[in-house]
């Protein structure tokens, strides 16, 4: 097992020592711009009505935009930067180290070669855990001095289940990006493929599930309930919107379940919404099978790339 | 005793196979050159031998082990310069072989000595501190052998080590190889598609044409086989009298000789510089230089380069 950390701590100090991490800063600071926002919005708008008020500050309305493609509230902020945390770490995690020569000697040491996929996925896994939670400890810092709010133990308890999920979807991305390193030789056609799957999701994704929800006609209210629902398992095919639901749910204590999403990100989300929140056990029922599908997902991308990087062979080509 | 053997070792890729059934057996402390042109299949077989390759059948053991099977235990007691070898290039020179030294299980002082020492064996003592990324390629395979050094193997494998490497770069590689196989007693088989360098350093040589192996022995043993027991001597004497050309002609086990003015070359049943050295030193005559020439060996090579 020695070997395992010894290939760990030399990832990690890669990241912490990389342009990536640098990257990963700025993220860190977007971040916090967000709360500051966040924060005065909150402070306007709502005085003592909700039972979370420091929980909505990672949900509440940060940015006014006419356009999806930025993010309004912290929560979507993350929806966008833990892709782009976890593709940075991984995107020339194994054909970089194959180009530069360095993968042919580190295979003939006496280590186990899974050792060597497995420490890079911990280590990327490792850095995300380290910038998500820097960035809600900051986040929770700010919120705190700016609306003078502590928050209770369950929201801790929330933000605690948070962090466990973002790190989950920060890790597909990861593994998705290590996947394609495995797959392509170029550091830069690795890149490029990983992020055009998760633009896919980001841009085209939304335009092809919106297109077909148009073309659908429903004359009865039961027909349309039941178009309704298939758009939103339409929309589940994507990480993002698993990752979304989740998140919802879980900061947001009033929403009963993920369906009623679509309308809340469409419209003004509170009135449609029972005032009384779910217990923190109720929420996470409600999205346990989100949070199952992106475990599962994580785990598929991390396999298909052991298996690819055990079978394969490396010559110094 | 045996420190590598293979058995009908081969390696089938789709339809081509290109290691044909590989009998090798090299002792402990030989260098063995494994000599044959691109392609011949050196680098599959030193692949295979390592456990980086399983064969498709045929076995291959270093050391007794399995390199298959028990590649782990391979691993710790070979060494190996991939012919492209590369280096982590934000790290200095030390770091990457205290990492090297790590993946070994050697921690802490013990593996700052060996890295210390390494380097110095290899003469980067004075840019240990310097990141990879400024050295040159000569350089890196000087540290490419360092790397190898910290690891203190029983066997090492080069593919290719002078690639791409200036000709005062290859001298010192070359002399660096025989050195540290001495010091370390170490087996060391060493590809190349260049008969001179593996002439330079190896005791024994394999030659590889398209995944066969075509003869493997000792230098010398090849030369005469390949060249019907010829050997070609060349020397150069201060002044080449007929006298002595004349004594060298009559000398039992002499064919030919030719030459110009003062170099001669002789052809040979057998090795006679001893003779050869005496015939001329009786008739008052000066050699300023001799040398065993293996021109058959390199006939037999030329040929086998031309086939292939």
């Amino acid at each position: 097992m020695s070997t395992f950390f010894t290939v760990t701590k030399k990832e990690l100090q890669d990241h912490f020592n990389s342009w990536r991490f640098m990257v990963l800063l700025f993220v860190i600071l977007a971040a916090i711009t967000y709360i500051f926002f966040a924060a005065g919005n909150i402070k306007s708008a709502a005085t003592g009505a909700s039972d979370f008020i420091f929980l909505s500050l990672f949900t509440a309305t940060a940015i006014q935009t006419s356009t999806s493609l930025i993010p309004s509230s912290f929560l979507s902020l993350m929806a966008v930067l833990l892709p782009v945390a976890g593709i940075i770490l991984g995107l020339d995690a194994i054909n970089s180290e194959r180009n530069n020569g360095t993968l042919s000697r580190l295979v003939s040491q006496p280590i186990y070669r899974d050792n060597i996929i497995n420490a890079k996925f911990t280590a990327g896994i490792i850095t995300i855990a380290i910038v998500l939670l820097t960035i809600v400890l900051l986040v929770s810092a700010m919120g705190l001095r700016m609306l003078g709010v502590p928050p209770s133990i369950e929201e801790i308890w929330r933000l605690f289940f948070f962090l466990v999920i973002g790190i989950i979807y920060g890790g597909f991305w990861l593994g998705l990006a290590i996947l394609f390193s495995t797959l392509f030789k170029q550091v830069a056609v690795s890149a490029i493929v990983t992020i055009a799957v998760w633009l896919f999701f980001v841009v085209f994704y939304p335009i092809i599930y919106i297109s077909i929800a148009n073309m659908i006609s429903s004359s009865t209210q039961a027909e349309a309930i039941k178009n309704a629902e298939m758009v939103i398992n339409l929309t589940r095919l994507s990480p993002i919107q698993l990752f979304n639901e989740s998140m919802a749910v879980l900061l947001i204590p009033q929403m009963r379940s993920a369906s009623q999403l679509l309308q809340i990100f469409s419209t003004d989300a509170g009135n449609y919404l029972l005032t009384t929140p779910l217990s923190l056990a109720q929420s996470l029922i409600a999205v346990w099978s989100q949070i199952t599908i992106s475990i599962v997902l994580t785990t598929v991308c991390f396999a298909l790339s052991y298996i690819k990087f055990m079978f394969e062979e490396i010559r110094s080509l | 005793m045996v420190m590598i053997e293979t058995n009908q070792l081969t390696k089938v890729y789709g339809h081509t196979t290109v290691v044909d059934n590989v009998n090798l057996k090299i002792d402990e402390g030989h260098i063995f050159g494994f000599l044959g042109p691109n392609g011949a299949g050196k680098t599959t077989t030193i692949l295979m031998l390592l456990g980086l390759t399983s064969p498709t059948s045929g076995t291959a053991h270093i050391s007794g082990f399995d390199s298959t099977r028990e590649a782990l235990k391979v691993k710790r007691i070979a060494g190996y310069i991939p012919e492209r070898v590369g280096f982590y290039n934000d790290m200095s020179a030390k770091q990457n072989l205290e990492y090297t030294a790590n993946l070994n299980g050697i921690f802490g002082q013990k593996a700052n000595q060996g890295v210390s020492k390494a380097l110095e064996d290899v003469g980067l003592k004075d840019r240990a501190e310097e990141v990879v990324a400024h050295f040159s390629k000569g350089m890196k395979q000087r540290l490419a052998i360092a790397d190898i050094l910290v690891k203190q193997p029983k066997v090492a494998f080069l593919d290719e080590p002078t690639t791409g490497i200036d000709p005062a770069g290859i001298t010192q590689i070359l002399d660096l190889i025989s050195h540290i196989a001495k010091s370390n007693n170490m087996t060391i088989v060493m590809s190349s598609h260049q008969l001179s360098q593996i002439q330079r350093v190896c005791s024994h040589v394999g030659i590889m044409s398209k995944g066969h192996l075509i003869s493997a022995g000792s230098i010398e043993q090849l030369s005469k086989q390949a060249g019907d027991n010829k050997v070609v001597i060349e020397i150069q004497l201060a002044e080449a009298t007929a006298d002595i050309v004349e004594a060298i002609k009559n000398l039992p086990g002499v064919i030919g000789v030719e030459g110009e003015t003062n170099s001669l070359n002789i052809t040979c049943n057998e090795d006679l510089r001893r003779q050869i050295s005496k015939v001329i030193s009786d008739k008052g005559g000066l050699i300023t230089q001799m040398k065993l020439q293996s021109y058959a060996l390199e006939d037999v090579y030329m040929k086998i380069l031309k086939g292939a």
